[in-house]
């Protein structure tokens, strides 16, 4: 072909595709609207694969939660760069001038592309899909971002289309529930369209309603062709899937993310389906996939776990000790603890995370011990223990003078403070995390199982605290040594429990958790101040005081003898 | 050079066919132009162990034990026996597990020191089985709030004996707790003293040969390019956003700058200069995709000439490109400035730690993770060693009242030293609240070629307009050595924050 004709045809495809703002012959209708984000500190996309039909008008919003610019270029076939990869590294060559071509190479290949998107912004591209079936790859070009950041375009005929998802949602309002039937009678709280007919979590943004609630999602898909179709309905908690009236799916009840799935033969044309969700607490999921041997598979819902339920998003990685009959320490952002949390696994399966913001024991657990693959994976989001039972019985600052026992324990050291931080905020008020003045971290010493002794100073006192691991009636426990150096004066308090109870049996507290206490070395007081037991000891200085924490029951639930 | 080759016969080569081979080999070999492998080797490591990550966030030098010791941003340190030698030869033991993500290493009096997230530690192995029992903090002034930004990095130990932190802000234009976005001095028993404020998302902290400190930020809010910036101590580096934590600063560096303004027009590092007395501008622009877009350690070269021909210049390592940049720091008129000129390229990931030893002999390392590296490889840790033979490079660039005197490694050819061989672009960036910015005020000042030393190992250049607040983007294609090569980086980014009166 004509070099000069190649340039005009392309010039004019360009045009043609290149839109930031709807071509006003649309009349506000694509064929196929696909909203696509970023995922902050991930250096990826949220969705990995969409499907259009050839020639469809395809709206692409792309939203940009991250803390990176970023931009989405789609690009045309090319069989020695299927994934975009090779496309993606020209960015590298284009130097300063990069930022005026938004880091897009200037190519003929390029079907689509958004400019930069800011932080927290988003953009929409506007385009004509191929005529070509197949697949076609998108990528993020800002340097080195497609490296991961990329997924691809599948241009298929005769699709599986499902439309006209509405959504009720229920409030369960402090009613306690178990199943779906549970909120039977109830009248639906708010309802509304689904956004790109996708079934999602939170359709209705419903912040302030994140348990007990439950949704409804109806609506319609074309089947293609006459074939056997598998459903996988994974949720967290219970679900139900009923196509035509008839229920295909019971994953009913409160479970972590459990999928369950139906084979039908479904006629070519036109069905509705019917997917109940309730979530009564804890973690949240809710993922509904189709397969077919001619279709593959086709996501009715944002979340596309449920087509490979053993595949994680992020794939666990399980933190455990170098040597048999040692400890592992690991240093980490952890939920249950102030930002400065540090791990330790005992061996024996028992497991707790001292919190060096708030020098004091945050919780103890058991089971597994840490789940790092959230922290060593992207930018690091922190780690997850792996374990099970957590416990949190005394978190909070160690020590206080009280001059009488009705004084409240001082609650953790957050400070708020104002800044400028930009014209539309001049007095933005922040909240964080302090250490306490009367508190100094000191670090911690290893023996040589590895096991911690943490050292800390409270005013002029010295104090250390080391935990053993042991076995008490076939459960796991732990012994906790708390060494107390220098004079104390007058009115010095250590809260050893923050939500005690009355009952005292072998000197045993029993907690109304799995973990019970008992307290050697020292005298105990229990108090109730501002509504809250608490079980606190007199520190003079110079105590050594035993701490013994014990599961009520070995792993199962049954108390071994 | 053209070989006449044998048509005929080129198949089925006859035995002269292979002397003619030979002989093209060893041409080449002089006529080909020079590499930087030819000057600078990579040598690479594997993995300390099978299944580890080496992600190099800090590499230090445990003092005259001869050992070299890395942390890793998943948390461990390993030490490196033999690191200097065949990397099949070294004895990698674990020293420590698993901190949080430290990013800066330091050794004194047979204790390692590790920047890690939440604060200073420093560590030593008492019972001598290799792997360190106590963990001391020895400073936790700054704050975390969970944030995967809020990264810290530290230095090696200073002239003084006194490390230097340098916290990254909480995401892009926030500072959540307390001293994010700044730089802090912390003596090796644990006297923290605020520096400087006015940091954004810093890569590294290090030394120029003079013991002065620089770190690198990266583009973004406030900073339109990414840049080497010297931190004068009590200055503001340009982003506000951390300057709320004055109010606990008890006074360390005075009293908050004022802010820079939103709406003025848009600003230039140049003018806010005028209005915010504290704020120092990028001792050396980056120019942001041009030499890259990540910078991240500084270290100086004090190997008198072990590491080649650079003595008492100053390294940075670079992320995104997977290189490492050199740098030539002047002080004009109390400030400092200088150019940047490309020195390798090819690393196995994104760098991230640096140590150049007095031995002349370099280690960097680095990731991928959260954000890609051209090299490709999620971790690594690698040498620089210098070969011996010296590239013709352009040594200094130096700041005069109309122009440059540059400095090369080896005689040029003088004959090449003329106004067509440089080319000159000119510009700047606006210092602005949006993320980045664009080259703007673009200028293509003359370059006029005003005298040559005798022994051809210096020029000078006039500059038609020397723009104050710009870099000089200095092109010089047509230059050659007087052994009839061209340089071999032929660029050098000049950023001339003063003007000097000679």
């Amino acid at each position: 072909m004509d070099r000069k004709i190649t340039i005009a045809l392309a010039a004019l495809f360009a045009v043609f595709h290149l839109a930031h703002a709807e071509p006003p012959e649309w009349s506000g209708n694509p064929d196929k609207e696909i909203t696509i984000k970023t995922l902050p500190g991930m250096m990826r996309y949220d969705t990995p694969e969409i499907v259009v039909e050839p020639g469809a008008k395809v709206k692409i919003t792309i939203e940009n939660p991250d803390d990176l610019e970023h931009n989405f270029v789609l690009l045309d076939q090319d069989k020695d760069d299927k994934d975009g990869q090779k496309f993606g590294e020209l960015s590298f060559q284009l130097g300063a001038k990069g930022i005026e071509m938004n880091w897009v190479p200037d190519s003929p290949r390029v079907l689509a592309k958004t400019g930069m998107i800011g932080l927290k912004a988003s953009t929409e591209v506007y385009f004509i899909a191929p005529e070509k079936v197949g697949m076609y790859p998108y990528i993020c070009t800002v340097p080195g971002h497609s490296l991961l950041m990329r997924g691809k375009m599948k241009v298929a005929k005769d699709n599986f289309i499902v439309r006209d998802v509405t959504w009720k949602l229920f409030d369960a309002k402090g009613k306690k529930i178990s199943k779906l039937a549970d909120f039977d009678g109830m009248e639906p709280i708010k309802t509304g369209k689904a956004k790109n007919n996708l079934i999602s979590l939170q359709p209705a943004n419903q912040n302030k309603l994140r348990n007990n609630y439950a949704l409804i999602f109806e609506g319609k898909f074309t089947a293609p062709k006459t074939e056997v179709y598998e459903f996988l309905l994974n949720s967290d908690d219970g679900s139900r899937l009923a196509v035509n009236g008839e229920e295909f799916i019971n994953n009913d009840g409160i479970h972590p993310p459990k999928t369950v799935s139906h084979k039908e033969e479904l006629e070519k044309g036109e069905h509705t389906f019917r997917l109940g969700f309730f979530d009564g607490g804890g973690g949240a999921k809710l993922s509904l996939v189709a397969k077919t041997k001619f279709l593959g598979s086709i996501p009715f819902s944002a979340d596309q776990n449920a087509k490979n339920p053993k595949k994680k998003t992020q794939a666990p990685i399980l933190l455990t000790a170098a040597n048999p009959g040692e400890a592992i320490v690991h240093r980490t952002f952890v939920g249950g603890a102030k930002p400065r949390g540090i791990g330790v696994g005992y061996p024996g399966g028992i497991n707790l995370v001292w919190d060096a913001d708030v020098l004091n024991l945050a919780f103890v657990y058991r089971g597994g011990f840490m789940d790092v693959g959230g922290h060593w994976n992207g930018r690091g989001s922190g780690s997850k223990i792996a374990g099970f039972d957590s416990e949190n019985l005394s978190h909070g600052l160690p020590m206080q003078e009280l001059e009488s026992l009705d004084e409240p324990w001082e609650p953790f050291y957050d400070k708020t403070i104002k800044y400028e931080r930009d014209k539309e905020n001049p007095e933005k008020e922040i909240t964080y995390t302090d250490r306490h003045p009367d508190y100094q971290f000191r670090g911690y010493q290893l023996d040589k199982k590895r096991f911690p002794t943490f050292m800390y100073d409270y005013k002029n006192l010295k104090v250390t605290d080391r935990f053993d691991p042991t076995e008490i009636d076939g459960a796991e426990a732990l012994i906790r040594k708390i060494k107390v150096e220098g004079d104390a004066g007058e009115n010095i308090w250590m809260r050893v429990l923050n939500h005690g109870s009355d009952e005292i049996e072998n000197g045993w507290i029993k907690t109304a958790q799995k973990v019970w206490i008992k307290i050697e070395g020292v005298e105990p007081t229990t108090r109730t101040a501002s509504g809250m037991k608490e079980t606190i000891v007199p520190i003079k200085g110079g105590e050594e005081i035993t701490v013994t924490y014990k599961y009520t029951k070995a792993i199962g639930g049954k108390v071994k003898k | 050079m053209t070989l006449r080759t044998n048509p005929i016969r080129s198949s089925n080569q006859p035995c002269w066919f292979i002397v003619l081979t030979t002989l093209t080999i060893a041409f080449s070999a002089i006529a080909e132009d020079p590499k930087e492998s030819d000057y600078y080797t990579i040598t690479h490591f594997g993995p300390p162990a099978e299944g580890v990550t080496i992600e190099s966030g800090g590499i230090v030098q445990m003092g005259d034990t001869g050992k070299i010791a890395v942390c890793t941003r998943r948390g461990q340190i390993w030490t490196a026996e033999n690191a200097f030698g065949d990397p099949a030869n070294v004895k990698w033991q674990i020293f420590a597990e698993y901190l949080h993500e430290p990013l800066g290493l330091a050794w004194k009096d047979g204790w390692l020191y590790a920047v890690q997230r939440p604060e200073l530690t420093r560590m030593k192995d008492e019972d001598g089985d290799g792997r360190a029992d106590i963990f001391e903090t020895v400073s936790d002034i700054w704050g975390v709030s969970s944030n995967y930004h809020e990264y810290g990095f530290g230095s090696h130990f200073d002239k003084n004996g006194d490390i230097w932190t340098v916290h990254c802000l909480t995401g892009s234009f926030t500072s959540n707790t307390k001293y994010r976005g700044w730089v802090i001095k912390i003596s090796a028993d644990g006297k923290a003293t605020p520096m400087a404020c006015g940091v954004r998302s810093p890569g590294g902290i290090g030394f120029n040969a003079a013991g002065d400190v620089f770190y690198t930020d990266n583009q973004g809010a406030w900073n339109g390019s990414s840049s080497l910036k010297w931190v004068k101590p009590g200055s503001f580096q340009g982003n506000p956003n951390g300057n709320v934590w004055f109010e606990i600063a008890n006074g360390a560096i005075g009293d908050p700058p004022p802010h820079p303004s939103y709406d003025e027009g848009p600003g230039r590092a140049d003018k806010a200069r005028e209005k915010i007395p504290t704020y120092v501008p990028p001792a050396v622009v980056l120019p942001h995709g041009k030499v890259g877009n990540s910078p991240t350690g500084v270290v100086p070269d004090l190997s008198d000439g072990k590491f080649g021909p650079f003595a008492g210049q100053t390294f940075v390592g670079e992320q995104t490109h997977s290189k490492v940049h050199r740098v030539f720091l002047e002080k004009v008129n109390g400030m400092y400035q200088g150019a940047i000129f490309p020195f390798l390229e090819g690393f196995d990931s994104g760098n991230i730690g640096m140590l150049l030893g007095k031995d002349g002999v370099m280690f960097t390392g680095g990731s991928n993770r959260g954000w890609g590296a051209k090299g490709g490889k999620p971790a690594s840790f690698e040498r620089v060693n210098w070969t011996g033979e010296v590239p013709f490079e352009i040594h200094e660039m130096r700041a005069k009242s109309d122009g440059f005197e540059l400095t090369f490694t080896k005689p040029i050819d003088k004959a090449t030293a003329i106004d067509a061989s440089f080319k000159m672009d000119a510009y700047t960036y606006i210092y602005q609240k949006a993320y980045g910015s664009p080259e703007v005020d673009k200028l293509n000042p003359t370059v006029t070629v005003t005298g040559v030393a005798d022994d051809g190992k210096s020029m000078t250049i006039k500059v038609e307009p020397m723009t104050k607040g710009h870099v000089h983007d200095l092109h010089a294609e047509g230059l050659k050595s007087s052994e009839g090569i061209g340089l071999l980086h032929n660029v050098a980014y000049y950023t001339l924050n003063e003007i000097p009166t000679k």
